[in-house]
């Protein structure tokens, strides 16, 4: 559903863009025959903002199912005792399984990126090809610490449904928090949004590409595993 | 470090011991300081009711749950500190039986093989053709029945020393009952290992098993073999005034029915009759026992 919406929000922005025009003086308006030139340009910031919102959205949704069910779904399945009676340490299962998500996620960023490069260059000149991977770094970071999040409470709360319940409430309670902090004591709060939106970016030679706030993502995004190996270690099953 | 058990004249190696091992969970103690002794090359059936603690013993021993105090042993290796060894050693059956869902016993089998080293194809080939198991079927297509037997199947071929079953047999019809039972005493005799299992089928234990251990709140209450235990026990029923109502060393347990006090004594039951005809009783027989009346005596009082 939320993805129809946005689908369908898309491909109205993107279809409308050559047709809206907007002036600090005169504000917006309607532009009702456009230039060739006006269509192309305006359907590349479309494409831009469009596809890149895209790639974020998919990669936040992503993020959640994958850190719900690599080791959730082990205990709503009730395979865990299987699992755990092989003989592997269990820091093993966690390991393998935050690896083989988190590869899951940086293919699926890459694909994603790459697409919307390709498409983007199609248009014409002026996309910084030689900064997507910064681009995909931005946004695997940000996916790495919700996937991250995701995993660590569904092995707390032992079920992939309530994990991702959880973890869908910190991370919009986080994002009412870093508004709020924002709005009402004029302090920047970084937040994740902030981090995703960043990778955006990645096509102004002028930004910078890596901050202060990647770094403290990423060392998030690699706590989540060690706390949820420290968890999935100690519990009785 | 060397475990054994001495039991009447024999010697026996310990496939499993534990010294009071104990574990609670909140306010209630599922495991109550147990003492199990497990010896090496026997079938042990382990009887309990429901919430016994058997489960939580056996997931103990797979370091499945962490006692709260005591210690155990596995196969003479400590379950906190070697845990993976021990595991690569022995092979479990949950209660649940629950595996991968969308996995074939083909896919299953093959999963499992990578984790051990001594996995033989030849027995997992032998019980599938045994149990007749579907092997291209997906788990959760499969019938209750032959869940359990796929369960079975991955335990036989791991080629563990010790086999920890947890109601093995539940859910399947009496003839798989029956091979699977075979398949039990098959596999032990062939191979010298360790079968260590609960259930609830009273009849079960007492074809298969060599040793009995009953659980009741968490603690041991008998652990004997099982030729033992019927050699040993027998009822001795009376009736009479002012009878003798509590426990000694040698009675284990006392009933009264409709008048008639029923004494479940181990040794020399002929002079516990004499003395209870000493105190005005008329003792109306003294019978030799099955598991089923020790179990009940032991576990069904109250």
């Amino acid at each position: 559903m939320l993805f129809s919406v946005l689908l369908i929000t898309f491909a109205i922005f993107f279809a409308a863009g050559p047709f809206i025009k907007h002036d600090s003086a005169a504000g917006w308006s309607i532009d009702r025959s456009p230039t060739a030139f006006q269509i192309i340009s305006a359907w590349r910031t479309a494409l831009w903002f469009g596809l890149g919102g895209l790639c974020a959205v998919l990669v936040v949704m992503a993020a959640f199912l994958l850190g719900a069910s690599c080791l959730g779904r082990e205990f709503d399945y009730g395979t865990l005792e299987f699992l755990l009676t092989l003989p592997r340490h269990r820091a093993y299962f966690v390991w393998v399984a935050w690896a083989v998500s988190i590869a899951e996620l940086l293919l699926m960023i890459t694909l994603a990126v790459l697409l919307a490069f390709w498409i983007l260059a199609t248009l014409g000149p002026g996309v910084y090809t030689w900064r997507f991977p910064a681009m995909i770094l931005y946004l695997f970071v940000g996916g790495a610490v919700v996937f991250g999040l995701t995993q660590f409470m569904a092995v707390v709360l032992r079920n992939s449904v309530r994990g991702l319940s959880w973890s869908l409430g910190i991370f919009l309670l986080h994002l009412f928090m870093a508004f709020a902090i924002n709005s009402w004591a004029n302090v920047h709060f970084p937040s994740l949004v902030d981090l995703i939106l960043e990778s955006r970016w990645a096509a102004d030679p002028t930004k910078p590409v890596v901050g202060l706030a990647l770094g403290g993502w990423a060392i998030l995004a690699a706590a989540f595993p060690i706390l949820t190996r420290s968890v999935f270690v100690r519990f009785d099953v | 470090m060397h475990v054994s058990l001495e039991a009447g004249n024999a010697m026996y190696d310990l496939a499993v011991s534990t010294r009071s091992l104990t574990k609670d969970y909140s306010a209630t103690r599922a495991v109550d300081s147990l003492s199990l002794h497990v010896p090496r090359g026997t079938v042990y059936g382990f009887l309990g009711r429901n919430g016994a603690g058997k489960t939580t013993t056996m997931k103990i021993l797979l370091g499945l749950v962490r006692p709260t105090s005591g210690f155990a042993r596995v196969l003479e290796l400590d379950i906190l500190s070697h845990r993976r060894e021990i595991l690569e050693r022995t092979s479990f059956v949950s209660e649940s039986k629950r595996l991968y869902d969308s996995f074939t016993t083909e896919q299953l089998i093959r999963f499992r093989r990578g984790f051990y080293g001594n996995w033989s194809s030849q027995v997992a080939e032998d019980c599938a053709r045994a149990l007749e198991i579907p092997m291209t079927q997906q788990f959760r297509k499969l019938s209750h029945g032959n869940r359990t037997k796929v369960c079975m199947l991955l335990a036989m071929a791991q080629g563990a020393e010790l086999l920890i079953l947890d109601e093995p047999t539940t859910g399947l019809d009496p003839v798989a009952i029956e091979r699977v039972l075979k398949l039990f005493v098959e596999q032990q005799r062939g191979s010298g290992r360790t079968i260590f299992f609960s259930s609830h089928q009273l009849s079960e234990v007492d074809r298969v098993a060599e040793w009995v251990g009953i659980i009741d709140r968490g603690r041991l209450v008998l652990e004997e073999r099982l030729d033992e235990i019927r050699a040993k026990y027998r009822l001795v029923s009376a009736t009479g005034n002012s009878l003798p109502a509590q426990r000694t060393c040698q009675v284990i347990s006392v009933t009264e029915s409709s008048g008639e006090w029923s004494y479940l004594v181990t040794r020399d039951a002929d002079r516990f009759a004499a003395e209870l005809c000493g105190q005005g009783a008329r003792v109306v027989g003294i019978a030799p026992v099955g598991l089923r009346e020790v179990f009940l005596h032991l576990v069904g009082k109250g």
